[in-house]
């Protein structure tokens, strides 16, 4: 009996290890939501750190020439609107004063640089080069000047781990201007995501902007995350679907900011 | 002994590529993946024992290091594709080269199909848009490179012998 188990294990010793495998790999699998697997992430983030800081740099480098004619371009253009917006702040803060608002606190900016973007096309972590001796903390807000990134979900030394916004768990409360509706947001694949449950009686229409709504203690509001593309009613025949793009492009950030309070 | 050792050495050195150059060797979003064509190159010449070991093994190394959406995926998958790999091999060995080829392409494509449907599957994106915006795009690069070392790698053998 045993010679047989021990022939049979040794005439398929190649699909029995397969089979063995695939079923660590499963239990690896249901672990995703476990802390310690982060915590290997970012171990391991810190360790190639040294060797991948220079090579980024270097990239980042080749590139900064394109990428600073296009912000000369950018700054003429800020310059003008920043004119129309002095105006605007000493209107606003007068009447901030009138109303007895509290002067809304600063917010801190630390600039980092990606690390790692991930495989696959369809990338929802990063890794950047600002961790724990530079003070970044669980649910930091990452941003870029086109709008937020996401947040930052672990942090180690030298480098923290950031949830993005085209990650299938990034809830976002959101508001639409000019109609100030409120909605959850989440990723729709691609550069795409989606709000529901909007009533149908309020006005919106395409390129409407999406901003961050203010209602959740980890995002600040008024940060913009993109605009409505498509606005379709729902099939109980009273909210909408709204379908938006995001502004940042996650594929070409390089590098980003960390909004702390 | 000295094949294995140096089929180990070649992974490593496929894999600190992947880590260090992978914003190098992107094209349009889309990057390859070079331990997979590995593992389907040396799915010709190394033990299957082994490969599976290695397919395990940098797949999750893989995961760990490169911020894959699901870790234990890519080792998941990848101990998979190397088992249909090596009795694909040792079905189709004896079919001319273009047989081969063809099968192993078909299981890259797989590859990418199967993965990209998993790790997106929580946001329901329709599977047509999964395969034209994710799993072709990934299996044209790898699969064009995957042809450039297969052959690379038949040539280097024919002159050795």
């Amino acid at each position: 009996m045993l010679k047989k188990i021990f022939d049979y294990t040794f005439d398929n010793h190649f699909s029995i290890i397969t089979i063995a495998l695939v079923i660590i790999s499963f239990f690896i699998l249901l672990q995703n939501n476990h802390s310690a697997v982060n915590n290997i992430r970012l171990f391991l983030g810190d360790a190639i750190t040294p060797i991948k800081q220079p090579i980024i740099s270097y990239k980042n480098l080749i590139s900064a020439s394109k990428e600073n004619q296009m912000l000369r371009k950018k700054l003429v253009k800020l310059n003008i609107q920043t004119t129309n917006y002095v105006n605007l702040v000493e209107e606003n803060n007068r009447l901030r004063e009138i109303l007895n608002f509290k002067k809304r606190s600063d917010y801190e900016l630390i600039p980092a640089t990606i690390l790692s973007k991930g495989l696959n096309k369809n990338v929802n972590t990063i890794l950047i080069d600002k961790g724990e001796i530079n003070n970044v903390k669980k649910n930091d807000i990452i941003v870029v000047p086109d709008g937020i990134v996401g947040k930052v979900i672990a942090v180690n030394i030298k480098t923290s781990l950031v949830q993005l916004v085209t990650d299938m768990n990034f809830y976002i409360s959101a508001k639409i201007l000019p109609s100030d509706a409120k909605g959850i947001l989440y990723w729709w694949g691609g550069n795409e995501f989606i709000i529901k449950d909007i009533p149908n009686s309020i006005s919106i229409k395409n390129g409407d902007l999406v901003v961050t709504s203010g209602f959740s203690d980890i995002y600040p509001p008024m940060i913009t995350i993109g605009v409505i593309k498509e606005v379709k009613n729902s099939p109980n025949g009273f909210t909408y679907i709204l379908k938006g793009k995001l502004n940042v492009d996650f594929y070409k950030i390089s590098e980003v900011l960390i909004l702390k309070k | 002994m000295k094949k294995n050792i140096l089929t180990l050495l070649i992974f490593v050195g496929v894999l600190l590529i992947q880590i260090f150059f992978n914003e190098y060797i992107e094209i349009l979003e889309v990057k390859p993946d070079l331990i997979l064509i590995a593992l389907l190159i040396s799915a010709l010449y190394v033990s299957p024992v082994f490969l599976i070991f290695l397919g395990f093994v940098f797949g999750l190394m893989q995961d760990w290091l490169m911020l894959t959406p699901l870790i234990g995926l890519s080792p998941l998958l990848k101990t998979i594709f190397v088992f249909t790999a090596v009795k694909s091999v040792q079905k189709f060995k004896a079919f001319p080269n273009i047989v081969l080829l063809s099968v192993e392409l078909l299981l890259l494509f797989l590859y990418f199909v199967f993965y990209n449907s998993i790790s997106l599957l929580r946001i329901r994106l329709s599977f047509s848009n999964v395969i034209l915006n994710y799993s072709i795009p990934e299996f044209l690069y790898s699969g064009i490179l995957f042809i450039a070392f297969y052959y690379l790698v038949l040539y280097y053998k024919k002159n050795r012998e």
